[in-house]
């Protein structure tokens, strides 16, 4: 049966610091399934595919789907599909998950965003074998290296200071303060927030290093108008893009061109020819906290090097007209493919008006993305919207 | 479960071109560039050329490609570059499916799908590749429950073999010399691992895992292959395209705290195949050609039954000898997938040939199995 594909059921656990996780991936991941299950107003057994992300080097295990899917306690022989693609696994699993309803190959797909990070000791050492082995992986180049070549750029290239990209991650906790899965809030102490990192990212800028799950029931609408006690949220948009592997491939660091032109993609599936008017909400993957302007720009909200104006103008916090990562965004909490897909949770919450975040009032349609690889070679962007009153 | 639709119009589905690419000791070709002459080599069979590509499926694993989020280093490689991609990490016949649904989802008209197994290990001889695929099989096992006691692909292989043979399912002398009948189906194709043997060398080969000697496990071995689908008009306008794609299944088998996958491990595939049946409106008779993955001997009899095609000759069954000949670890289900389209290829219009793919990361545990059923045109 083709069907259009809405998400029924969202369920978050609450997002610590690794070292404070008490419970293990297996039991965080059932506990997300049984919250997002329960969302839904579905069983199980109604379960006819479940979708499971990882970041393959960063794991205990190897395809660890396999090992993470028996404790769901799903009915045997239920499909799994293991999806790997480094930081836009978590964004995949809700744009495979409407392919493969809008196909008519799955009714209820269930997906799981696991944490990722509660293994690794040094996480960026991990990080760095991802990247091309002749130049950044000698150089002990980390995401965080690779995260402060666009703001840097960004701030030669328009004149921005230190202070403007430093407010965004101001802004981003003062949200999380009423998201109750937030790891960081702004009780982030202002000298902590200012220790420099890599230039010119500050520690308020980037993400900790946070553990949590979050699982989604994707449905046939069909089906989900009969059982979901819900608004339906319809996935009207979803795509991905892959850049060139080596970071000179981005050409100009100022800009995710990339992006743009993944926005003009999905915008046209979607229907969105304007999207400032026809968005209403925005969860950016933003790890590092300059990223959000040129996010922004990249999917056409605003013109090149505009964004801090809608910042300082206030568009972009609670009550202006564009809000932007009213979760906090990964700033706030980044527990890996949990963290990536926590953007589709949260623009999905907010349209259905059950935010546990502060809710953009009469939000209808949102944008959800996510960005991972060496030097943010991959982007996925969902485009979310309310079709039930 | 879902209801299936009868196929329609939109599910009209094309392989419009393949590619494989043998790894050899000497291939001399780095991880991307292998993947980039395999697309390449697919697209020009399809007679498409790269920018009409619009979604690129990748299957492949970080610890063979000795690197992280490797799909970064091979996706531009795989006409990846600006486009929707992908990676899952799986079989190549469960990244088929996966491309398949973008397609029928309107996500696109044309994807490339590419598997890749070129363990970063410098050699690409049986032992080499399998002592990589053995150790990666076991962090493959949950590491509280399984790795402990030395659970691996192939140590389940060998323990559902040993139960076959006490319950008098199987017998040695027949697991003999259906392991030899493959090997030498397989020995005069150009994509062979293993040379032509006889049924002495393979009662003598030395024990892989009892009761399972050497040349009775897959042959393991390094390769990566492409494959183009292509839907509706952009498929029947391809020059030559080999197979239409008439139904689709795939299952998961029981993970290993369950007892029916020895008890029942080709369950999985019996629901993976009735499902494709089902969507293909096709009857198993109707089957004239098969190529399928039974992973061990001592699995043939009971696979093929789950798969409702027992009445095909054994010269209609895995014509190039199976993955007794040639098992190149995740990318195997791509390559019986190409096999299947060549074979497909050949026959006259209207002719229908079964593939059966399921991957060996955890043996009979927790495996994909994956069914197509194609027509040929």
């Amino acid at each position: 049966m083709k069907d259009h594909a809405v998400i029924s059921g969202v369920g978050f656990t609450s997002a610590t610091s690794p070292r404070r996780q008490p419970l293990s991936k297996d039991e965080l991941c059932r506990q997300a399934a049984d919250l997002a299950l329960e969302h839904a107003g579905v069983k199980r057994s109604d379960i006819d595919t479940v979708i499971i992300g990882d970041i393959a080097g960063f794991e205990a295990s190897s395809v660890s789907a396999l090992t993470i899917a028996p404790f769901l306690g799903l009915p045997e022989y239920t499909n799994i599909i293991p999806i790997s693609t480094g930081g836009t696994s978590g964004g995949h699993l809700a744009n495979q998950a409407a392919a493969l309803v809008r196909a008519g190959y799955a009714e209820r797909v269930l997906c799981i965003a696991p944490n990722t990070f509660d293994g690794p000791v040094d996480l960026q050492a991990v990080i760095n074998t991802n990247s091309p082995m002749i130049m950044e992986q000698p150089l002990g180049m980390g995401a965080v290296h690779m995260g402060a070549f666009f703001p840097g750029a960004y701030q030669q290239r328009y004149g921005v200071t230190d202070d403007q990209l430093m407010a965004v991650g101001a802004k981003n906790r003062r949200h999380a303060d009423h998201n109750p899965f937030a790891h960081i809030t702004s009780s982030l102490a202002d000298e902590h927030a200012q220790r420099m990192v890599s230039t010119p990212l500050r520690l308020g800028m980037v993400c900790p290093v946070s553990s949590g799950a979050i699982a989604l029931v994707v449905t046939a609408e069909s089906l989900a108008v009969e059982e979901s006690p819900n608004p339906l949220v319809r996935i009207t948009g979803a795509s991905s893009i892959s850049d060139g592997y080596l970071g000179g491939k981005r050409r100009d660091f100022s800009k995710f061109e990339v992006v743009e032109h993944l926005a003009r993609k999905v915008y046209r599936e979607a229907g969105i020819i304007d999207a400032r008017r026809d968005l209403d909400v925005l969860e950016l993957f933003v790890p590092y906290a300059p990223m959000e302007y040129l996010l922004q720009e990249a999917f056409l909200i605003c013109g090149w090097g505009e964004a801090p104006g809608l910042l300082e103008e206030g568009a972009t916090s609670h009550g202006g007209d564009i809000p932007t990562n009213l979760s906090g965004g990964p700033l706030c909490a980044n527990p890996g493919v949990a963290g990536q897909m926590a953007p589709i949770a949260h623009v999905a919450l907010q349209l259905m008006g059950q935010s546990p975040t502060q809710q953009a009032e009469g939000a209808k349609r949102g944008l959800a993305h996510s960005t991972g690889g060496t030097f943010f070679q991959f982007h996925t962007a969902t485009i979310m919207e309310r079709v039930s009153a | 479960m879902p209801h299936y639709s009868s196929p329609s119009v939109q599910d009209e589905l094309y392989i419009a071109g393949s590619s494989w690419l043998k790894l050899e000791d000497d291939s001399g070709l780095q991880l991307d560039e292998a993947v980039f002459e395999a697309c390449s080599a697919a697209l020009r069979n399809a007679g498409i050329k790269r920018h009409q590509v619009a979604l690129s499926i990748t299957s492949s694993l970080d610890l063979y490609d000795a690197r992280s989020i490797s799909n970064a280093l091979t996706a531009p490689a795989a006409a990846g570059y600006l486009n929707d991609e992908l990676r899952v990490e799986g079989d190549g016949a469960a990244a088929f499916l996966v491309a398949a649904a973008g397609l029928a989802s309107g996500q696109a008209d044309i994807a490339i799908v590419v598997a890749s197994s070129a363990p970063e290990v410098g050699y690409t001889s049986e032992a080499a590749v399998r002592g990589l695929q053995e150790h990666v099989s076991s962090y493959t096992f949950d590491a509280h429950t399984s790795r402990p006691v030395g659970l691996t692909a192939n140590t389940v292989l060998g323990l559902h073999a040993a139960n076959r043979l006490d319950v008098g399912r199987v017998s040695w002398a027949k697991m003999v010399e259906s392991t030899a009948a493959d090997i030498n189906r397989g020995a005069a194709s150009g994509r062979a691992q293993r040379a032509a043997t006889t049924i002495d060398a393979v009662a003598s080969a030395p024990v892989a895992m009892a009761p399972l000697n050497e040349l009775m496990l897959p042959a393991s071995s390094a390769g990566i292959g492409a494959i183009v689908i292509a839907a509706g008009v952009a498929g029947r306008r391809c020059p030559d395209p080999l197979a239409r794609v008439t139904g689709w299944g795939s299952a998961v088998s029981p993970s290993p705290g369950r007892t029916s996958w020895l008890t029942n491990p080709a369950g999985a595939a019996g629901k993976a195949a009735r499902d494709a049946y089902r969507r293909s409106g096709r009857r198993a008779e109707e089957i004239g050609y098969a190529e399928m993955t039974d992973l061990t001997p001592a699995m043939t009899d009971e696979l093929a039954e789950a798969l409702q095609i027992r009445h095909l000759a054994a010269s209609e069954r895995n014509r190039t000898g199976g993955v007794r000949s040639n098992h190149p670890g995740i990318a195997n289900g791509l390559l019986r997938i190409i096999e299947g389209a060549e074979l497909a290829r050949e026959r006259t219009a209207g002719h229908n040939a079964l593939v059966h793919a399921a991957d060996n990361l955890m043996g009979l545990t927790s495996s994909t199995s994956s069914v197509l059923i194609l027509e040929s045109l």
